[in-house]
């Protein structure tokens, strides 16, 4: 890239872009844009919005594909969050967003703030707050012990304090991660349908001037008629409110769009840091500010802060803005003008209102006890002007911006040569120190590797594919409790306990509640019910929300198309499971590098495969975001699209719960082909007994899930079904032996179960749902008559019983299942 | 029959206000209001006030110590005339702490000795039957609660002077460490009550917890409030006296 006859001025310049994130392409495009030299905080904003964090350079022709219409989509990408209707008049509005970089290098406060922004994004659209979940990856070893402790205390410590109960989510553990953990925040909140806000800066009404450069350049100092034109008396003013802006966070979207090396603890100031109760606050004030209709347009400073937001609300209205950056409150002295632009300084928004608003919007603002000003005006520039101590320092055409921003299409690899590439991933190996060291391993590491005396077990037993599960079960049992030890399949009680999960007081399923079903549920707050609880005390009529969350990635790494695809659809399967149907969707693609071809041809498939979901089952993806460079060095992360999903359970009295009760009869319906849709090869087993996994993954049968969902409404309708959970990680196996972990029972395998190949019992894939019935003969012949009219194939697989109850020798194997299940974690939090 | 009034605190970063003004509402033949400043007060019908709740949250961010500012609000000196007038007084979590800090119940709440933030369901133990409006249910079976806590700072550290307060809930598993397995106290009078764990949270039966419900048949019954008909309380009370009979 390097020009040999490029002057020291030239290279100069170009290093100091590189320093805000430009590479030498771009700067000499903005260059071109804008016909002249740029100046330090032009380049500076430049960088920020061409980050690959605010502009998704890589990605966007890709995301591009994505399904996001249906009838009760209100609002579809492009906004702080997207929005559905879930009942007449009331829209949800939910989003995903990552925040990987900040949270390995600081996690308390990188996770703490991750929530944070998830949460303004949602809450200045209009809509409360009403569930938080999180979807967590982390590796093995010291430090991600570490992290996978302050990460939890920063999620639960921001949500708690602001009020929003944490209700779900998914954590798992997997070397790929180790160098690069992932940390997801997912918010849904509530807004009436008619009441939603989106961050613009003019009314809809509001004629748009044609456009009149303001024909300014950096170093002009401002005359006063200059000033009226970019300030006019008439338009509508910025204002700003929320907490005062310091350094920190200073180039945080340009660190968080690059990849890690040697030096990145360097990084740590580039962390911002949260204050929950200033959120807090600032969610009372806007709420209310959006409710008495306050302001034309609104939205919060998240990454690449005042810049991103001023910029991208202008480019929506088609006009100009002037920021006088001396009007900005600070909480400390001699910012340089660069430094007020990308302040990432948390719990800030920017609002554009009518001058004859803004007296009641600043007293509104000292109610609350939430700093505000005035900091510009909306023009006709088309531009986004900076003026500091009088002197201009920024006038960068809005659409150079945004419209121009640089698009990538990055090569992808073959995908017949990625499949070849990936038909065997292996599992990097363990020191040997840490391989059979059941007793202290856990104290100060994450340990992610099986005995070695449980492998060599389960690797004979697993060996042969004609071995069924009762002819196995018993050398399998001694074993059960090394499985439960593993950190992905141990209990996250540990983890959620810091979570509030309760506040508000409508969850009707989540972490650390009473009831629990497959997906998280919450009841639609009485304040947007059209029946409240004055006609309705009990509240029969109000319907609840189902969210669930979280990606598949050991699948999608050997096979990105057809592994998001089985990923999207388990989700949506814990929706159907829950009692509810999906609705809409979210993402957060968490990947690698787009300069690698591997890395695109898993974002390009990825997207392809929770798209074919979106479409098959109208699921439309109504918001995301996109995270590259997840890598250290040339190894990327494994590929993680994370999805959130939300769906609607009719009536919250119908939540169906997950665990069958004791005794009763317990089912696995699934296709009839089941052995068809799933694999033994790439299951949790097979990578954790001969530490890898190989492809290909089947292709997702839409018919036999629209059958298998049809089938559980059936049940439901009929008041027949008493438990419903679905087959996931672990497969038939490791699902039943999680059920009894939690439930504290021993299961007794019917007749019919013995008889089901082992290998068929581990495979995971589109495994179907395992249920109980509301006990009695005549229900059990309903089931297998309504399986076999849906041509699926209904189960008897046993019962769970007391362990007292089991065989004297067994008993001992599952009590140290279950305190290797709930104990596992619980020494990281000590 | 004239209804009588309940008013919910709410200072800045309360957060769970919304939720207890329901469990009131939802049961009970009151007229609940939320009260954030002395002109709040003012709309309230004078001498009408019986029942005030503190609810839980994070007032003033638990700035300098949990509950530490909101105890020194002008409102705090409203909340001190009523109660010294009988009115019932109840701190949950937060209101608990706030209820500490301002003196109106002796001793202090701590950092959870496990040095982290706990949100689980716990069971406590109804010690002083007839101390208080808020723990005088009649009823047998609500001698034993399952509510859930959700604190950082719920260690309770007894006050140096023994006489100061009753010992109202006790917790069955010392999670957090309290003096004495102590989850809940009253003043003497019995009229003030503070209890880390939150009974709103749990007087649901979707929600699956209903035991929350106990502190509010024992609020009716000891101030002569109507249970409002078909609500949860209305259940659970026929729910109990059918087991009692």
């Amino acid at each position: 890239m390097t020009d040999l006859n490029e002057t020291v001025e030239e290279k100069k310049w170009r290093e100091l872009a590189q320093g805000f994130g430009l590479s030498a392409d771009e700067f000499a495009n903005l260059k071109k844009c804008l016909n002249r030299s740029p100046s330090l905080e032009e380049v500076a904003v430049a960088g920020a919005l061409w980050s690959e964090h605010c502009s998704y350079k890589s990605s966007r022709v890709h995301l591009a594909r994505f399904h996001t219409e249906e009838p009760w989509v209100l609002q579809g990408p492009g906004e702080n969050a997207g929005i559905i209707e879930i009942a007449p008049g009331v829209g949800l509005a939910f989003k995903m967003e990552s925040h990987n970089h900040p949270s390995y290098i600081e996690p308390y406060q990188g996770a703490a703030t991750g929530v944070g922004g998830i949460l303004r994004d949602v809450f200045c659209m209009g809509a409360r707050p009403i569930a938080n979940l999180n979807c967590l990856r982390y590796g093995d070893g010291q430090y991600n012990a570490h992290l996978l402790k302050h990460t939890v205390r920063g999620i639960g410590d921001y949500g708690n304090s602001v009020g929003v109960p944490t209700v779900g989510g998914q954590t798992r553990f997997h070397h790929g991660y180790s160098k690069n953990i992932l940390v997801n925040a997912f918010t849904a909140g509530l807004i009436k349908s008619d009441a939603i806000f989106r961050g613009k800066l003019q009314n809809d009404s509001t004629p748009v001037l044609a456009q009149k450069p303001s024909q300014l350049i950096p170093g002009a100092v401002l005359s006063d008629s200059k000033r009226q034109e970019l300030f006019p008396s008439d338009a509508n003013l910025i204002l700003y409110f929320g907490s005062a802006t310091g350094r920190d966070g200073v180039h945080g979207a340009t660190m968080s769009s690059d990849t890690f090396n040697d030096s990145s603890a360097t990084l740590k100031p580039t962390v911002q840091v949260g204050d929950p109760f200033a959120e807090k606050k600032l969610l009372e004030v806007t709420l209310e500010l959006l409710e008495k209709k306050l302001c034309v347009g609104l939205q919060d400073m998240g990454a690449a802060g005042l810049t991103s937001s001023g910029v991208e609300m202008a480019g929506r209205s088609g006009c100009g803005v002037a920021l006088d950056l001396n009007l900005i409150p600070v909480r400390t002295a001699r910012l340089k003008p660069f430094e007020y632009l990308l302040s990432e300084s948390q719990e800030r928004m920017l609002c554009a209102v009518t001058p004859a608003q803004a007296p009641a919007v600043l007293a509104l603002c000292k109610k609350h006890q939430v700093a505000a000003a005035v900091i510009g005006s909306v023009n006709n520039t088309g531009e986004f002007i900076c003026i500091h101590n009088d002197t201009v320092v920024c006038t960068l055409p809005v659409d150079v911006l945004t419209d121009n921003a640089p698009k990538y299409r990055w090569p992808l690899q073959e995908r017949s040569d990625y499949l070849k590439d990936h038909l065997k991933i292996e599992r990097p190996h363990d020191k040997p120190s840490s391989v059979d060291s059941e007793q202290t391993a856990h104290k100060t590491s994450l340990n992610l590797t099986l005995p070695h005396s449980t492998r060599t077990t389960l690797a004979q037993i697993l060996e042969s594919n004609r071995a069924t599960l009762g002819e196995t079960w018993k050398q399998i049992l001694p074993h059960v409790s090394s499985w439960m030890a593993l950190p992905s399949q141990s209990s996250k009680d540990p983890l959620t306990r810091h979570y509030c999960s309760t506040v508000q007081g409508n969850t009707i399923a989540g972490c650390q509640t009473p009831r629990t079903s497959a997906a998280a549920v919450v009841r639609l707050d009485d304040a947007f019910c059209e029946i409240g609880i004055t006609q309705d005390p009990l509240a029969q009529s109000v319907p609840a929300i189902a969210l669930v969350a979280g990606c598949q990635e050991r699948w999608i790494e050997i096979d990105p198309l057809n592994g998001a695809a089985q990923s999207t659809l388990l989700l949506a399967r814990r929706i159907a499971a829950s009692g509810g149907k999906p609705l809409a969707m979210t993402d957060c693609l968490n990947f690698g590098s787009p300069r690698q071809p591997a890395v695109m041809r898993q974002l390009s498939d990825a997207i392809d495969g929770i798209n074919s979901v979106a479409k098959a089952m109208h699921i439309p993806i109504v918001s995301g975001n996109v995270s590259l460079n997840n890598q250290t060095g040339q190894t990327p992360i494994p590929p993680t699209p994370m999805v959130g999903m939300a769906g609607v359970i009719e009536k919250a009295v119908e939540t169906i719960t997950d665990i069958p009760s004791l005794g009763s009869e317990v089912w696995w319906l699934a296709a009839k082909n089941v052995s068809n849709l799933t694999r033994f090869e790439y299951s949790e087993w097979a990578w954790n007994v001969f530490h890898m996994n190989a492809g290909p993954v089947p292709e997702v049968d839409f018919i036999h899930e629209q059958s298998l969902w049809s089938a559980l409404a059936d049940l439901r309708q009929n008041n027949l079904l008493s438990s419903c959970t679905t087959v996931g990680v672990g497969g038939l196996l490791g699902s039943i032996l999680t059920l009894c972990a939690r439930a504290k029972q021993a299961f007794v395998w019917s007749d019919e179960a013995a008889k089901i190949n082992l290998h068929l019992a581990c495979a995971e894939g589109q495994a179907g749902v395992i249920v109980s019935l509301q006990s009695s003969s005549l229900n059990n012949a309903y089931l297998l008559n309504l399986a076999e009219s849906k041509g699926l194939e209904a189960i008897p697989l046993g019962k769970f019983a007391q362990v007292q109850s089991q065989p004297v020798d067994e008993q001992g194997h599952w009590d140290k299942a279950r305190v290797a299940f709930s104990d596992t974690l619980k020494p990281f939090f000590e | 029959m004239t209804r009588k009034t309940a008013a919910i605190l709410q200072f800045p970063g309360t957060n769970c206000d919304q939720d207890t003004v329901r469990w009131l509402a939802r049961n009970l033949e009151l007229n609940v209001s939320l009260v954030r400043s002395h002109e709040d007060v003012e709309q309230l019908p004078p001498g009408d006030t019986t029942v005030i709740v503190l609810p839980g949250g994070f007032s003033f961010g638990d700035y300098l110590r949990a509950g530490a500012l909101a105890a020194r609000s002008p409102l705090m000196d409203w909340v001190r005339l009523e109660a010294a007038r009988g009115v019932a007084v109840l701190g949950i979590c937060n209101g608990f702490q706030i209820l500490c800090e301002s003196g109106l119940l002796p001793g202090a709440l701590a950092h959870n000795v496990i040095r982290q933030h706990v949100h689980e369901f716990v069971t406590i133990h109804v010690e002083a039957e007839v101390a208080s409006p808020w723990s005088s249910s009649t009823l047998e079976s609500g001698r034993l609660l399952n509510l859930p806590i959700s604190c950082g700072m719920g260690n309770f550290i007894i006050p140096r002077k023994q006489d100061g307060y009753k010992i109202l809930f006790r917790y069955t598993q010392n999670l957090l460490g309290s003096a004495e397995s102590i989850a809940g106290i009253s003043n003497p009078d019995g009229n003030i009550v503070g209890m880390m764990p939150h009974p709103e949270r749990a007087s649901d039966p979707l929600l699956g917890a209903t035991d929350g419900l106990y502190m509010l048949d024992s609020l009716a019954r000891r101030l002569g409030i109507e249970v409002r008909a078909g609500s949860p309380l209305d259940l659970w009370r026929k729910l109990h006296s059918e087991k009692a009979s």
